[in-house]
């Protein structure tokens, strides 16, 4: 490849680069101006690192009480999808030439079909008549549901590659089906309990329309992303403190990336290429 | 294989018919108590010492209109200390999607002890899960000509919090400087005053077209001359298709004073938010913003020499009005609470707390009687066109419950170039049939 | 006996699944399929009404309006994702240093949600392009145009921010896709003679098609569904310009009037356009794909 042609690869993709995190340069640098700072301008430089509006907006918004319900709801969440699509997955791999198999694997995958909108409204009405609304557990609970057909596709895919000797070995042993599964299978999953742990995870963290529709008036369970709006109303046009905010919203989401980057890679295109 | 299908779709067909029907079981408005009339009460009765074996109470209340949360918290406080710590106030404050999240709650039967609303049309929605105040002493103290929102078939549904108005608020200082003498009256002089605006190198307007309800307030006041002010007829004869919306020369009349405010909007009318008008207004950006009562504290703290008036609605018939009206409304709910609620209003109406809060604290027009004016620019101004009959209802809201939203987005619809006038006509046609 | 225990294990382990998936979707489904029928303010009991929702649709400005914009946003966003995708990772599949560095930086979008991103647009086409207009001498008009409250300038913006935000995901998949391709392949049709743009078109291009299929079914499903993004950049503005139908579904059955029987007949009408257009899609690609 010549020289010429490899700089201008490298530039355009320089560019590409550039355009794709100037709005969080412009971010970080707002959040650390005052209000007249950046009335004066916006691009500018922050004259110094000063932590106001960070403390400001911590307390403001609840930070705490909105990150740890995010959590809450995040790791229940995920951990259900895991739990109940790993299950469901393994055993419909391991019968996937049974009509009884065949027909449950289609009502646990045709939901991917169906647009969350087509039922959202019926869904708060559920909620409600089961006493889960507006709680960061129901939340979850409602993630299970939704979560586990994407993973289920996932998990049996996987499965069906799984030798059977295994299970065969471990019946030997004098395992039932659930220690065969917990002590043999489980621990063989790794890289598609990574791929499904990393995609609802993100996904749960940064959901905002279900729990805006579930947890609804609830602030003492607001999650970071409910918050991220309220504030945005709350806060009127200080843009220095919504910047802020901002930041510490989707700071954890970053660096979650950063250090797991290649397993989301990694799991991303397992999905993909697998199609 | 068969039969376990159809047992399996038999079952979900039973979830869904359980699901579908719980949740509608709101308890039936509870009987007002009969009691004998009673005088006005002028002062608080003392809060009787706490009998050691009541439980301390938490009451729940729902509230919108957020730019007032400091003073609900204060009145909270307040109240805490009046009953020496045996009542708290825990408040969920929400303005975006607030009536549906009340509605949701209320559906799921968890009925807050009191909850905000407006007035008119929503009396009646929320009838099933409020108590009537109809026969509570501390009624009286209520100015009677602010009842007649909140009041159905004789009975109170409602208390009217505060008395709110709005029109153009203008900045009496740019008005001055670009050499408007007499405030404009008509269309045509509201045209030559953004002109003058304008060659005094000051924007007119800051439009406040990207929030949906800024388009209804805008335009309703100057259709307000509609059937004489017969707004019960008008709309019973627009439901039965004795006249369409559509065709209303008022409507007309609305739509060529938003192509006015549009125009004279600056460069991007459609993004301005209330925030925007609030803050173009506090720095002096623009002279006027369509907004009201409520509008003034956050001008004022962020420019506290600025001097705000009213520009009215002009009307077709020639007659320029002030909207003003008593639409924000507590509504008390009937829970186990009840009692404790009503000890709440009472205090709310007689206490000296209670009757300065909204005159001297929140510094609006408190519909108490006898209550202080507020050192607010805009109530005293309120007050004079009161006085100088120049006020209109904000009718709107006696036609049908949640109409509101619609109404407002075909306008704005309208001002974004989505609709046309045909449009709007048969949109709004269709609405009010 | 045995066949009997195999059954046993296969319902215990799958019922707890098809228990949430049950309740929690297809319920919600079933009853929204029952409120289409019905006029419903979420507060009187509902009243059947038969098709009457559905007619209402094709005559309802706003509903029509919805569903040009999601088809029109949609297919822009479905060809521009990939075409730009595409063309991202073929640059990146080529002989340059950097390429762990580009890799994480084009992915950082698509880590932060939705309705931050937005805000923070917003931020831009208004604030930062006020800066910019002024530190540019003022000349640059277009920095003073109504990027997201002109009616016809909107539709551009939300798909610049929706792709924006999208890019680099499918341009990760595009890469891994492209890895996949042997070399051995692209060295033979040079060696025939053919250049570097017929190579791609006739050899990398049919052997990445399966995740193009992917790629394309992902990103009709998602601007099908967008919602957050909208709602914070435009919330469905200037006067419904860039309302979406999952939009004017939440803004019907949520708003002030509570039209939830008509909101459900929109969401019928929805999941049957996606059902049609992804089974169109993948059968289609798959077509092309056995063909290969």
């Amino acid at each position: 490849m010549k020289n010429a042609g490899r700089w201008i690869t490298f530039s355009v993709l320089l560019l590409v680069v550039i355009i794709m995190l100037i709005p969080f340069y412009l971010v970080i640098i707002n959040s650390f101006k005052s209000y007249q700072e950046i009335v004066r301008s916006v691009i500018s430089l922050p004259t110094s690192l000063n932590f106001d509006n960070f403390v400001e907006a911590f307390y403001r918004m609840n930070y705490l009480t909105a990150f740890l319900n995010t959590l809450l709801v995040t790791v229940t969440g995920t951990g259900g999808i895991v739990f109940l699509a790993s299950m469901a997955g393994y055993q419909i791999a391991r019968n996937n030439t049974g009509k009884l198999a065949k027909i449950i694997f289609f009502l646990l995958i045709i939901p991917i079909m169906i647009p969350f909108q087509s039922f959202m409204l019926s869904l708060v009405r559920v909620s409600s008549a089961l006493r889960i609304y507006e709680t960061w557990w129901g939340l979850a609970l409602i993630y299970w549901g939704c979560g586990v057909p994407m993973a289920v596709f996932l998990y049996r895919g996987f499965c069906m590659g799984i030798p059977r000797e295994l299970d065969e070995a471990a019946a030997i042993d004098g395992c039932n089906a659930f220690q065969t599964f917990r002590r043999i299978i489980f621990p063989v999953l790794k890289p598609v309990n990574a791929t499904v742990i990393i995609i609802n995870a993100l996904w749960l963290w940064n959901d905002f329309l279900l729990p805006r529709l579930i947890i609804g008036f609830n602030t003492s369970h607001f999650t970071l992303q409910l918050q991220a709006v309220q504030f945005r109303g709350m806060y009127k046009m200080e843009w220095q403190l919504i910047m802020a905010g901002f930041l510490l919203t989707l700071i954890p989401a970053v660096i979650i990336y950063l250090i797991f980057q290649r397993q989301i890679v990694k799991g991303m295109v397992t999905g993909a290429v697998k199609g | 294989m068969k039969r376990t299908l159809s047992i399996v779709l038999a079952l979900l067909l039973l979830v869904t018919l359980v699901a579908g029907c719980t949740g509608n079981d709101a308890p039936p408005a509870a009987e007002a108590p009969p009691a004998a009339e009673a005088p006005p009460v002028a002062e608080a009765p003392a809060d009787p010492d706490p009998d050691p074996a009541v439980e301390p109470v938490t009451l729940s209340f729902m509230l919108n209109s957020p730019e007032l949360t400091e003073f609900y918290n204060n009145m909270a406080a307040a109240y805490y200390e009046y009953t020496d710590g045996r009542v708290t106030i825990d408040m969920f404050i929400e303005q975006n999607d607030y009536q549906t999240l009340l509605l949701t709650r209320l559906n799921a039967g968890r009925i807050p002890d009191m909850f905000m609303s407006s007035a008119y049309a929503e009396n009646m929605l929320f009838r099933d899960f409020t108590f009537d105040l109809t026969n509570e002493p501390f009624m009286a103290n209520i100015d009677p000509n602010l009842l007649h929102s909140v009041t159905v078939d004789g009975a109170i549904t409602g208390y009217p919090f505060v008395l709110q108005s709005h029109g153009y608020i203008f900045n009496k200082d740019l008005f001055e400087q670009a050499g408007i003498e007499d405030l404009p009256e008509t269309l045509e002089e509201l045209r030559a005053a953004c002109e003058a605006l304008v060659a005094a190198g000051i924007q007119p307007f800051a439009t406040g077209f990207a929030e949906w309800w800024v388009l209804p307030q805008t335009v309703y006041p100057s259709m307000s001359d509609v059937y004489n002010g017969d707004f019960e007829r008008f709309f019973a004869d627009l439901a039965a298709g004795v006249i369409e919306f559509g065709e209303l020369p008022e409507l007309d009349f609305a739509l060529d004073i938003l192509d006015l405010v549009y125009e004279f909007g600056g460069n991007r009318p459609m993004e301005s938010t209330f925030d925007d008008q609030v803050s173009a207004m506090a720095n002096g950006t623009v002279a006027m913003i369509h907004q009201g009562t409520w509008a003034e504290d956050s001008i004022r703290s962020a420019n506290p020499d600025i001097r705000l008036g009213y520009v009215l609605h002009p009307r077709l018939d020639g007659r320029a009005v002030l909207a003003v009206d008593s639409n924000l409304t507590f509504r008390v709910g009937n829970t186990e609470n009840l009692e404790e609620t009503l000890l709440w209003l009472e205090w709310l109406t007689t206490s000296d707390f209670g009757r300065s809060w909204i005159p001297e604290q929140i510094g609006q027009i408190s519909p108490q009687i006898g209550a202080a004016m507020p050192d607010a620019m805009l109530a005293e101004e309120t007050a004079y066109f009161i006085a100088s009959g120049q006020t209109a209802p904000w009718w709107i809201f006696t036609g049908p419950e949640g109409t509101e939203e619609p109404f407002g987005r075909v306008f704005q619809n309208y001002v974004a170039g989505t609709f046309t006038r045909d449009q709007v006509r048969s949109e709004l046609t269709a609405m009010f049939r | 006996m045995k066949e009997k225990a195999r059954r046993m294990r296969l319902i215990a382990f799958t019922t707890p699944a098809l228990f949430f998936v049950t309740i929690f979707i297809f319920v919600p489904f079933f009853m929204t399929i029952y409120y289409s029928f019905t006029d419903w303010d979420g507060v009187r009991s509902a009243q059947f009404i038969g098709v009457e929702n559905y007619t209402r649709f094709f005559n309802d400005l706003n509903a029509t309006r919805a569903l040009r914009f999601t088809l029109a946003y949609a297919a822009a966003f479905v060809v521009l994702i990939n075409v730009l995708s595409i063309l991202l990772a073929s640059l990146l599949d080529s002989k340059i240093k950097g390429k762990g560095f580009f890799r994480t930086s084009f992915y950082i979008p698509n880590v932060i949600s939705l309705v931050i991103i937005g805000f923070i647009w917003q931020f831009i086409f208004g604030n930062v392009f006020d800066s910019l207009f002024e530190l540019t001498g003022e000349r640059l008009g277009f920095l003073q145009w109504s990027w997201l409250g002109n009616r016809d300038l909107a539709f551009y913006s939300v798909i610049l921010v929706s792709i924006w935000q999208a890019l680099g995901f499918y341009t990760i998949i595009y890469v891994a896709a492209l890895q996949s391709v042997p070399s051995e392949l692209k060295e033979a049709a040079a060696m025939d003679g053919a250049s570097r743009v017929r190579q791609f078109f006739f050899v990398t291009i049919p052997i990445i098609l399966p995740s193009i299929t992917f790629c394309v079914f992902l990103a009709i499903a998602n601007s099908f569904k967008q919602f957050d993004l909208i709602f914070s950049l435009t919330d469905g503005g200037p006067g419904g310009a860039t309302t979406t139908m999952a939009l004017q579904i939440f803004r019907t059955g949520f708003g002030t009037l509570r039209q939830l029987g008509y909101g459900s007949a929109q969401s019928v009408i929805l999941f049957i356009l996606v059902a049609i257009i992804t089974a169109l899609q993948i059968s289609l690609f798959r077509r092309r794909e056995v063909s290969m």
